[in-house]
């Protein structure tokens, strides 16, 4: 029985790079507009678009060149990440004025649990439309608000009228508005899922919600029950205070390279330098030893894969992150296409130095010491300073300096640390 | 209506319980204008381009203007019709 108590918030600035560019280039609002990463030839990646690119068919993570083709008109202007922030903590603290129990979601999305300061300012859906008129009305640029009792209907609340609305997900109303969605519009439900569900005649949210759960559990373990019981509306993740900073739980890097990968050798090349960027940082934050790799495929069409794997043990070296992550794509990808970009995060921290039966202990801490030095060295004359020697085979591919250009990534929604 | 973004030269005064008011302006040709009291301040999003600026609601010989305070370049301009 899902808990109908809760009021909670999904607030989701729309288009959000893009309008606070507008917000800079007001000549430009009814102009075609795609804010773009920079990476070398392809003149960068569409990072965001306006709504009349939107019309124009031109998508978020396709090239520049390509969605100019699109649409001749198109207009492309540089990412500023640190616009971007301020104006998301502005339109934070106007959420702030309605409640103390914000957890953000990436750099645009928020969720707010609204349920006793309804008590001080209405109805959540009043609610929401205070915040929708506010951020318009002081900020200039919109949000979508989803309204209902758990996190995942909020979300897909918010999901439903764009721009600039809100949208009620009710006890009185789930089963016509959620649960006639694609399950695929679930959170955490990508392709992959979806094609399982398909096959047990799971299409929409509500033949998810209403499917056996033992049946569930049985084709997708721990995950037929979550998204069970997301689809069913029992979600009773909490939303985190705000000010409780959340442990990082994951540090990752990705990119998309300047031509499209083709074979298994030009894959393990960028695995490796996206694992020593991601070394680099674990060994800067403190974190300790990671004992999972996830990586991330996008290919030449923007389908996405996944895959994640355990380390033999816990580690921060480079290498050894570097070959999980090559295991795990070469039992992941079908090459099919050609890959357009990847990503490497590692998760699952832990402090302790672990022994191995065949002690490799010195050779682990010989290479740490290596680690530690590169590190140094590059603290000092920079990141491209040293350099693997199966990068500098390919010279554009060791031009890159991945570490200073990561990418906010959002982590799980669970409010449970 | 088109508008053109024209940064002027402010002094402005902090009070000892914080917050900032703008006292006389500078314009283009070099006559100074007394702000005689600033109506409100809010933030607001102008017509010219400008990211998170104050708007300050001022009256100037009797007459309302914007005042815009744009808090990350710590820079005042004003909107002037036509292009």
């Amino acid at each position: 029985m899902p808990d109908f108590s809760r009021c909670i918030l999904h607030s989701d600035l729309n288009n959000f790079y893009a309008s606070v560019e507008m917000l800079r280039h007001p000549e430009l609002k009814e102009v075609p507009l795609a804010v773009c990463g920079s990476f070398e030839d392809r003149h960068g990646v569409v990072l965001a678009k306006n709504m009349p690119a939107k019309a124009a068919g031109i998508k978020t993570g396709e090239p520049f060149f390509q969605a100019k083709k699109k649409c001749k008109d198109l207009v492309s202007v540089p990412a500023d990440f640190p616009a971007y922030v301020r104006v998301s903590e502005a339109v934070r603290e106007i959420y702030a004025r309605y409640t103390d129990r914000i957890e953000p979601f990436g750099i645009d999305e928020c969720w707010l649990d609204v349920t006793g300061s309804r008590n001080l300012f209405g109805s959540g859906v009043g609610i929401a439309n205070d915040i929708r008129e506010a951020v318009k009305r002081e900020i200039g640029v919109t949000v979508s608000v989803g309204v209902s009792f758990n996190k995942i209907f909020a979300k897909l609340g918010s999901d439903m009228k764009k721009p600039d609305a809100v949208t009620e997900i009710s006890e009185e109303n789930y089963r016509q508005t959620a649960w006639k969605l694609p399950a695929s519009d679930l959170l955490y439900v990508g392709k992959a899922t979806a094609r399982k569900l398909s096959v047990l005649g799971i299409a929409t949210i509500g033949d998810l919600a209403q499917k056996d759960e033992a049946v569930l559990v049985r084709e997708l373990g721990k995950w037929g029950k979550l998204l069970h019981d997301y689809a069913a509306g029992e979600d009773r993740s909490p939303v985190a205070l705000a000010g409780t900073g959340r442990e990082v739980k994951s540090v990752g890097n990705s990119l998309t390279c300047y031509r499209d990968l083709t074979t298994d050798d030009d894959v393990h090349l960028l695995l490796l330098l996206l694992s020593d960027s991601v070394a680099a940082r674990l060994l800067e934050s403190g974190l300790g030893r990671a004992s999972t790799v996830k990586i991330s495929v996008t290919d030449s069409e923007l389908d996405r894969y996944g895959k994640q794997g355990k380390l033999p043990r816990p580690t921060r070296n480079a290498k050894e992150i570097a070959d999980c992550a090559m295991q795990l794509f070469q039992a992941l990808y079908p090459w099919q296409r050609p890959v357009r970009a990847l990503g490497v995060a590692v998760s699952d921290f832990s402090e302790k130095k672990q022994l191995t039966l065949f002690g490799d202990a010195e050779e682990e801490e010989k290479e740490e010491r290596l680690d530690a030095a590169v590190q140094k060295m590059r603290e000092k004359y920079g990141n491209r300073v040293l350099q693997r020697a199966t990068v500098l085979g390919d010279k554009r591919l060791a031009e890159m300096d991945i570490k200073g250009a990561h990418i906010i990534h959002p982590e799980g929604h669970r409010g449970d640390a | 209506m088109e508008y053109r973004k024209v940064c002027i030269e402010v002094i402005a005064k902090f009070s000892s319980e914080g917050g900032m008011r703008p006292i006389e302006l500078k314009w283009q040709d070099g006559e100074i204008y007394l702000i005689d009291r600033v109506r409100f301040a809010e933030r607001a999003p102008a017509r010219v381009s400008a990211i998170l600026p104050i708007r300050y609601t001022c009256l100037i010989g009797g007459r309302e203007k914007y005042l815009y305070f744009e808090p990350d370049k710590m820079q005042w301009f004003v909107e002037v019709a036509g292009a």
